[in-house]
């Protein structure tokens, strides 16, 4: 099991497990994962998110409120991972 | 008369047995050589269409789901199908299984993966998403 992510490990990630409107690499650390100022992902692109950081770092969001906080950006799901890789 | 399996009605039931193990769930679905799509898919060349072999997996995910959460008589649709493979063609008087295992459950969604035998031949494997809520955005 991975101990610690980066934000380009979760961009690789993203561009394999959701169907992208734009090239990954343009992605920043800050750019909003859902909304029309973000990505615009929606409720199955998390889902397909969060099956993918179960199965790489054995992390589960439980429920939506985890999912929303834990979502917004690829610089807080980093964060997020991270935190929670160090209290393992 | 046996209580039907899913919410559907009689002509698009295409589960026949259900059997709930934890998180998984088993149907089957014995390939009446009489069933409609026979005739014209293709004639003279009878196999089950690849889409309802999708529905057939995605109603035994619906029974696990609802069946779960004791809510049998509850619809449930089709959000995604991701990663469907067709491994060898199902032909008529063959009876399918299909073993449907939960993956996540998050808010409306749960996604499942699910395998379809004949036999000892594998027919078809691939994900599922499921939703409690039916897509339809507002128009315009």
């Amino acid at each position: 099991m991975e101990k610690e992510t980066s934000v380009d490990i979760l961009r690789s990630m993203l561009a394999e497990n959701v169907m992208l409107k734009i090239d990954a690499s343009t992605i920043s650390e800050d750019t909003p994962l859902f909304g029309a100022e973000g990505l615009g992902l929606d409720s199955l692109d998390a889902l397909q998110i969060i099956i993918a950081v179960e199965k790489k770092y054995g992390i589960s969001i439980g429920d939506a409120t985890t999912a929303r906080d834990a979502l917004q950006s690829l610089g807080v799901l980093r964060d997020w991972i991270n935190a929670r890789l160090a209290t393992a | 008369m046996n209580r039907p399996l899913t919410p559907h009605g009689p002509g698009f039931r295409f589960l026949d047995t259900f059997e709930c193990l934890e998180n998984k769930g088993i149907g089957t679905w014995h390939l009446d050589p009489n069933l409609w799509f026979f005739k014209d898919h293709f004639p003279g060349n009878p196999i089950a269409p690849a889409a309802l072999l999708m529905e057939f997996a995605a109603q035994t995910a619906g029974s696990l789901w609802m069946q779960g959460c004791g809510e049998p008589d509850t619809a449930v649709f089709v959000a995604s199908i991701d990663a469907m493979r067709i491994q060898s063609a199902a032909l008529p008087d063959e009876t399918l299984t299909t073993t449907v295992t939960l993956v996540k459950e998050l808010g409306p969604l749960a996604q499942f993966e699910f395998e379809v035998t004949t036999g000892p031949l594998a027919v078809a494997k691939g994900r599922i998403t499921l939703s409690r809520q039916l897509a339809r955005p507002e128009p315009g």
